[in-house]
């Protein structure tokens, strides 16, 4: 067969590929038959190629997605950013937050939104990170109040997702956004407290399915709505964890 | 005892309206808008009124200096300075959506990062941030002001948690559509402002928009005592938008 004729492989882009979401999500785009591109600060090694890139920076952005005709897939995985109180979170560091983590997200959009595919095209938030291996906290579910910038952050995301989602409809795209659940309890119970990389691998794994779910054909009628994973485990309330007999 | 309160955005529409009836209710105020806003009659003499840009650091810090040499303490903060842009992410100028976030959500953060230290620790201490059904329902061609207010929710929650402790309360409004700022440009400068009419009393399940006092009333509820159950929560002064939706 002419290898010219062979249709290539949907193409998903994964910024913040590098992270622990990020590779979960590579490794099981690929698994799915995608190819991908990822674009982070750091390389990408579950990437079938990556872009160095610094997310504040829209040129870069741009730059990093310039050569690309059709993208079946955008998913937006950012880091983990710890900061601490209100009071000991500086303006630059809030700013530092905001700008990569919101800016970056509709800079992506904006410019990955020509790129993809009309009726199949699909954008995933995930508005969650991984619990960081350190066991330092990451998202909304947790306690403490020292993640002010993030859960403004993950607002934000939710808002961005909601206003794409209806923006990028007539196209027939959907833009979707994924949460960690109230599973604390659950991975807890799931891996000791010792293990918070075990824990991390859970969520990563957790977040990377259903933003595969949502990227897929499977959901094709779901748009504008916040998926809760929570690895099969429920809430710290009812954790789910069926106990054998 | 005098209460006091500083409220921002306070030459605007719903701004005016919450000073007034704080004054009302007996409160010393110290008003921030981009130029000096009115301080109502009505109110106990002494209080402020500053010119202040909540987006600058030092803009905000010299404006809680002017306060904190005036009173010992504020009893309420009420977040309301905002800004709106029309821009879908296609077509977004990353300035235009810069300022209205620093505006909108950083403003926020630097205002009640300075104040903080003049919010009592006994329980009577209340923040209200001024959010917006556009943080759920998202309007077309505004994605900058609903992911801004959707971020303000989650600033909102993040924030009830880090300072609860304290004793300090930290809610948000979210009105609908209210006969004020936004929407009197909206009808100031539309072909068919009857038509605007006509979708707002569709848009609510009490058929009409919001007064300013309306949602001016709800801030007050929350900055006084009779809320102190009230902590990370939004209330929507809303006629039934978003039941409808």
């Amino acid at each position: 067969m002419n290898e010219s004729s062979s249709p290539l492989p949907p193409l998903m882009i994964v910024v913040g590929g590098a992270g622990a979401a990020g590779s979960a999500i590579l490794k099981l785009a690929r698994e799915a038959g995608y190819r991908t591109r990822g674009l982070d600060r750091q390389p990408c090694p579950l990437a079938d190629e990556y872009r160095l890139i610094d997310l504040s920076q829209e040129s870069q952005i741009e730059a990093a997605l310039s050569d690309i005709e059709a993208v079946q897939a955008l998913v937006f995985a950012p880091g983990a950013i710890a900061l601490s109180s209100i009071e000991d979170t500086s303006w630059d560091q809030w700013l530092a937050v905001m700008q990569v983590t919101v800016r970056g997200a509709m800079l992506c959009l904006k410019h990955t939104a020509p790129k993809l595919l009309s009726q199949t095209g699909s954008v995933v938030l995930l508005t969650d990170a991984p619990q960081g291996s350190d066991g330092s906290h990451h998202n909304g579910q947790l306690e403490g109040g020292d993640d002010l910038a993030c859960r403004t952050a993950q607002g934000a995301l939710l808002g961005l997702m909601r206003a794409t989602s209806g923006e990028f409809a007539a196209r027939g795209i959907r833009v979707n956004a994924v949460r960690l659940g109230p599973v604390q309890g659950a991975l807890s119970a799931l891996t000791p407290a010792a293990a918070p990389q075990a824990k991390a691998q859970v969520q990563a794994l957790a977040l990377a399915e259903a933003a595969l779910f949502l990227a897929s054909a499977d959901a094709a009628f779901i748009t504008g709505t916040e998926v809760s994973v929570d690895a099969g485990h429920g809430n710290d309330n009812d954790n789910g964890l069926h106990q054998p007999d | 005892m005098t209460p006091r309160a500083l409220v921002t955005g306070a030459a605007g529409g719903i701004g005016a309206a919450i000073a007034a009836r704080l004054a009302r209710e007996g409160y010393w105020l110290a008003l921030l808008d981009l130029q000096p806003p009115h301080l109502p009659a009505t109110a106990p003499a002494g209080g402020l009124s500053l010119a202040c840009d909540v987006s600058d650091p030092a803009q905000v810090q010299a404006a809680f200096s002017c306060v904190a040499q005036e009173v010992e303490h504020l009893e309420a903060i009420v977040n309301v300075a905002g800004i709106n842009h029309q821009s879908p992410v296609a077509t977004m100028q990353a300035e235009d959506w810069d300022r209205l976030y620093n505006i909108n959500v950083g403003g926020m953060f630097l205002v009640v990062k300075h104040g903080l230290p003049l919010l009592p620790r006994d329980g009577t201490g209340a923040i209200v941030n001024m959010a917006s059904i556009s943080g759920h329902v998202a309007t077309p061609d505004y994605p900058a002001y609903v992911t801004s207010k959707a971020a303000v929710e989650g600033f909102t929650q993040a924030l009830a948690q880090d300072v609860g402790t304290r004793g300090i309360r930290v809610n948000a409004v979210a009105p609908g559509w209210v006969k004020a700022g936004f929407t009197d440009k909206a009808l100031a400068t539309a072909e068919n402002p009857q038509s605007i009419q006509d979708a707002a009393k569709a848009a609510h399940l009490l058929g009409r928009m919001a007064e300013p006092e309306e949602v001016a009333a709800a801030v007050a509820w929350l900055c006084s005592p009779r809320s102190r159950c009230a902590a990370g929560s939004t209330l929507f002064v809303d006629g039934g938008l978003m039941r409808v939706h």
